[in-house]
């Protein structure tokens, strides 16, 4: 491997081979199938926490920081609270922010995303400017903001995140918009005499709509992580509606004594991140197929 | 506009206080005035360079915000040079050995690295290092500043590593992308049939066209290290930054919160800017957009 030349024939077939088209499906959708094992742990969790959690949040049954025992599967907290009820309660709320703040996101990004594609130009780039400074507004900043004006509350958080991420939503849509709205499908559909409004929902979201549906699913991911960072800073819901950031903040002055609190959330966080990138990456590949491994 | 939100003279008054009490403070505040006035205010003192002074210390705000400087600064850029320093030959290395068992451990390190929180690598590499192996302090910042810089820097090593963590495996993944685009350009073969070396060829040529995407990449993550740094703070109990927003934001310290803010804000927006000028430098065919510039990275 010491001669250069070999070198380089190296990094050559290795890149073609990098660039080739995608393996079979049936190599590629393991991510799909990991990713939604992993998440449907999650979601599956959060259903049941709906209807059957082992303790009453509030009830403090146990010893304080006791180790995991038959009663408590994965220990109790500071008061004596069973943690793994705290877990499954964790799960739900991050679904309920990965749902509700991409669901802003859709909303809100996508309506103004289709309005700079739809606009004049001097809208567009006036659209389009103003989501830049948007974009590069970093999410907990605006989240904290947004907390600081209306107090810590589980709704705060959604309503932030969901607001950083539409910025993000918006610009995609705007560049598939103005690609859809120069197909010849549409010019055909004007000229047919079809309505803005009629076109917009028959033919332009449609076609749009396949784009979005990797960055939603990245987006969920961001979500869960901007939400857990504010909680740890206390800038989340408060307890007993407490997310894993809150349980890894409270646990952590407790860790030397009992460690399962300040690795199980993290475990859980992790989980669920890894679980939604995969499906991601499996959507992507499902959705375009023309996709490449590299990123 | 945080000058809506809430009532700060309820953070400055005792239980017990009388109405004269608190229109006393409410003046002394100058939030009894009306809103659009005191907006205008506000306005004429920033361009004065002037942030106001704090709710509860009446300090200066933007004294405290220099202040702070002196942590998140040093954390911020020793965090982004060693995120740098690990992601650039990680990436690289990935892209050229992309069928390797390398380029399949690097995807799969990076993947699990950019789902961890930040704050919960800082925990637990607290756990390890500082609480179990004793080898450094769990948190804090020495009194002294920096006139011991040696306690400084240990003060800063574990917080430092967190968000190095974090950002260069993210950094890495666009390193290896970019390096990727390179590998396969045809002008690399060219360049080896001129008779050039492969590392004259890449570097020649490899090298600048590379790094243009690189480079806006690399002012987002200095935008990110920042706000990892405000997260991160929290975690070792350094007196930075992000400590004074959200002390801020608890006591309803609205001038403190406004003047961290307003400065982050405008240190992205600065960086942003910069990136856009180097990538002009550095790629004559992007100088000749001005308005498109958006366009061509939302292409990217």
């Amino acid at each position: 491997m010491s001669d250069p030349r070999i070198l380089g024939a190296d990094a050559g077939t290795a890149v073609r081979e990098a660039q080739r088209p995608p393996r079979p499906r049936g190599v590629r959708s393991i991510n799909l199938v990991a990713g939604a094992v992993l998440f449907g742990v999650i979601v599956l969790t959060a259903l049941v926490s709906l209807v059957y959690t082992p303790y009453d949040p509030a009830e403090t049954t146990g010893g304080r920081l006791s180790p995991p025992s038959a009663e408590h599967p994965a220990g109790t907290d500071v008061l004596g609270r069973d943690l793994l009820t705290f877990l499954m309660i964790g799960a739900r709320l991050a679904i309920a922010v990965g749902i509700g703040s991409v669901a802003i996101s859709a909303v809100l990004g996508v309506t103004i995303g289709l309005v700079a594609a739809f606009a004049s130009r001097w809208v567009d780039d006036a659209v389009s400017s103003l989501l830049d400074i948007a974009i590069a507004f970093p999410t907990v900043l605006l989240a904290m903001l947004i907390v600081a004006w209306r107090g810590a509350s589980l709704e705060s958080a959604i309503l932030a995140i969901g607001l950083a991420g539409s910025a993000v939503v918006a610009r995609l849509t705007r560049i598939v918009g103005t690609r859809v709205l120069s197909e010849a499908y549409i010019t055909a559909s004007r000229t047919a005499g079809t309505t803005t409004a009629r076109m917009l929902v028959l033919h332009v979201l449609p076609n749009v709509w396949p784009t979005l549906v990797v960055p939603f699913a990245l987006q969920f991911g961001g979500a869960v992580v901007a939400e857990a960072s504010l909680s740890y800073l206390g800038l989340g819901s408060p307890p007993p509606n407490a997310s894993w950031g809150r349980l890894l903040q409270e646990a952590q002055s407790t860790v030397l004594v009992a460690p399962l609190g300040a690795v199980l959330p993290g475990v859980l966080l992790v989980v669920t991140i890894v679980g939604i990138n995969l499906l991601a990456d499996g959507l992507r590949d499902v959705v375009d197929p023309s996709s490449r491994s590299g990123r | 506009m945080l000058r809506v939100l809430g009532n700060p003279v309820y953070a400055l008054i005792s239980v017990g206080a009388t109405e004269e009490d608190i229109a006393a403070a409410a003046a002394r505040l100058g939030v009894d005035r009306p809103l659009p006035v005191q907006f205008l205010d506000y306005v004429g003192q920033l361009l004065r360079l002037d942030l106001g002074r704090s709710f509860t210390s009446n300090l200066s705000v933007g004294d405290e915000v220099l202040r702070r400087l002196n942590v998140t600064l040093p954390l911020t850029l020793l965090s982004f040079a060693l995120s740098v320093l690990i992601a650039i030959p990680a990436g690289f290395l990935a892209a050229w050995k992309a069928r390797t068992w390398y380029g399949t451990a690097f995807s799969a390190l990076t993947q699990l690295a950019g789902a961890i929180p930040v704050f919960w690598v800082g925990i637990l590499l607290v756990t390890v290092f500082a609480l179990r192996a004793r080898i450094l302090p769990a948190g804090g910042f020495p009194r002294t500043d920096w006139e011991d810089p040696q306690a400084a820097l240990r003060a800063l090593v574990l917080p430092v590593l967190t968000i190095a963590i974090v950002s260069g495996s993210e950094l890495a993944r666009y390193v290896r992308s970019a390096s990727l685009d390179v590998l396969g350009q045809t002008y690399l073969r060219t360049a080896r049939a001129t008779g050039q070396s492969f590392a004259g060829a890449l570097l020649r040529h490899g090298l600048r066209n590379g790094i243009v995407p690189v480079i806006s990449v690399l002012a987002i993550q200095l935008s990110t290290t920042f706000v990892g740094a405000v997260i991160v703070e929290n975690v070792f109990a350094l007196p930075g930054l992000g400590d004074m927003l959200l002390v801020g934001i608890r006591e309803q310290d609205f001038p403190s919160v406004q003047g961290v803010l307003l400065f982050s804000t405008a240190l992205v927006l600065l960086l942003g800017f910069v990136a856009d000028v180097l990538q002009r430098i550095l790629d004559p065919r992007i100088r000749g957009t001005l308005s498109g510039n958006h366009r061509s990275r939302a292409a990217a």
